[in-house]
């Protein structure tokens, strides 16, 4: 008997879950379910449904100078498809949606003070002689002056179509000011 | 309880094909562990990409994670990281398999719980499986616990019941169903141009598709076979007669989708999940037969 009920608390909850719509049955839902889902059983199976996205959208960290010119800091996951990024490639594709999203707002200021971070790391390294003339130019004359998380927009074709290199569109999604 | 319940629960079956399930899942579990491992610095680190004071302000500091009660540091992330390891391959060679599969839970938990924005559903397929390895029975045959169990006064009976693996199955039925229902709900599937779209995700893309391929009907025959396949997977997994087919056309979807896709251990998790749907005896005869 208590097997069965056991049963039927797991099956409901793998019917239910995905299926919690409306703020009151959405509440009842994660109230009733919570021993489940704070071990880790929640879930979700919306695999490119209802649509695929007819573009890709890409989360570039950098750091803004103030003579406005645009430093990328490379995150990891899109900027080198081998070994364990290529391993790791649909968690960072993952993340970077997610970043699109206002419910990863508190992510942002971190992700910025990450960049922050391997920029200065970068910087430590290309300081050393010979070092890099350019960035050695740009630390003397120019100060950073915020990091930018920056959104790159790539509409994919038309079916049948060709792929418009000018569709490219690119905004700033999140910006922190650097403290000097 | 009605009797097809009881039937369908209870009734001894053979655990081949769970056992198969279990070795399988024990080293995607282990796989998921060297993969973090290797990319710590990033997703674990105290000071990684969610550094640990942002993650402990979120709402997702709610959710079971070791990281939360064991000190901030690197050492923590690697003591935690061997546990899951450790825990997936005694869950593959079935070592105290419910304990293990619960320490493979908690590990995958606490991994999981610490970034739940790099997740994918694959990793909600591997949770819940643990889970319910912990109540299955996948460790009576194949397994360690099966040679010591042989070696001792009360040999375990070469039977299980059921209902942890029925769970599992109507779990994967069910995965397989609500996608496909969902995507019916989309224009691009309908109008058979999802493919189409899906390979122009720069960022999922992995290799090219050849040109032959790339071209309309191309891509209706692909959108319109995914729902197939995914209708296959929900309905046509549970009769005898279509089981074997419904099972090679997932995995054959997942097979070409592993090849261009970038899509992590994804995968290769649901082709092991498929797996819970072989009934034991075929793979006792499919084991005998390759003996002889």
């Amino acid at each position: 008997m208590l097997l069965d009920a056991f049963i039927l608390y797991i099956l409901s909850f793998m019917v239910l879950w995905s299926q919690r719509r409306g703020r009151v049955v959405r509440r009842v839902i994660e109230l009733v379910y919570r021993p489940l889902t704070w071990i880790g059983l929640w879930h979700g199976w919306t695999m490119y449904a209802p649509e695929v996205p007819d573009h890709t959208r890409i989360i570039v960290a950098g750091v803004l100078f103030g003579d406005g010119t645009f430093e990328v800091v490379p995150l990891p996951g899109l900027a080198d498809d081998s070994g364990f990024e290529r391993a790791n490639g649909l968690r960072f594709i993952s993340f970077q949606y997610k970043l699109n999203l206002k419910v990863t707002n508190y992510i942002k200021p971190a992700l910025c003070a990450y960049a922050l971070e391997q920029w200065r790391g970068r910087r430590r390294v290309s300081d050393a002689p010979p070092g890099d003339g350019r960035q050695a130019a740009q630390d003397a004359s120019v100060a950073p002056v915020a990091v930018e998380l920056r959104e790159y927009l790539y509409p994919s074709p038309k079916p049948g179509g060709p792929r418009d290199e000018q569709a490219l569109q690119i905004r700033t999604v999140w910006s922190e000011e650097v403290q000097v | 309880m009605p009797g097809w319940w009881n039937t369908f629960f209870y009734e001894p079956i053979d655990p081949s094909g769970l056992a198969l399930f279990r070795i399988v899942i024990g080293l995607l579990v282990l796989a998921d562990a060297v993969i973090y491992a290797r990319s710590h610095r990033i997703m674990l680190s105290p000071t990684g990409l969610l550094s640990f004071d942002a993650w402990k302000g979120s709402h997702d500091y709610f959710y079971f994670s070791l990281f939360r009660w064991l000190p901030r540091s690197e050492a923590t992330v690697s003591i935690i990281l061997v546990i899951y390891g450790l825990a997936g391959f005694c869950v593959s060679i079935g070592i105290a398999t419910p304990v293990a599969a619960a320490a493979a839970l908690a590990g995958a938990a606490s991994v999981h719980h610490r970034n739940r924005h790099v997740l994918h559903s694959g990793d909600a397929v591997l949770k819940i499986m643990c889970f319910l390895l912990i109540f299955s029975g996948a460790g009576s045959i194949w397994s360690v616990d099966a040679a010591l169990a042989a070696d001792g006064p009360t040999p375990k009976p070469q039977t299980i019941v059921p209902w942890a693996l029925r769970l599992m199955q109507i779990q994967i039925a069910i995965l397989y169903v609500y996608t496909f229902t969902s995507k019916l709900k989309g224009n691009t599937w309908r109008a058979g141009v999802a493919t189409h779209y899906a390979s122009n995700l720069l960022s999922h893309r992995r290799r090219r598709l050849p040109a032959q391929l790339d071209g309309r009907f191309a891509h209706r025959l692909a959108t319109y076979g995914t729902l197939a396949a995914e209708f296959a997977g929900g309905v046509l997994v549970w009769f005898d007669a279509t089981r074997y087919f419904a099972l090679a056309a997932v995995a054959g979807l997942h097979v070409t989708l592993a090849y261009l896709m970038r899509m992590h251990l994804f995968q290769w998790i649901m082709i092991a999940s498929l797996l819970v749907f072989v009934p034991g005896e075929d793979i006792v005869a499919l084991v005998e037969w390759l003996r002889n």
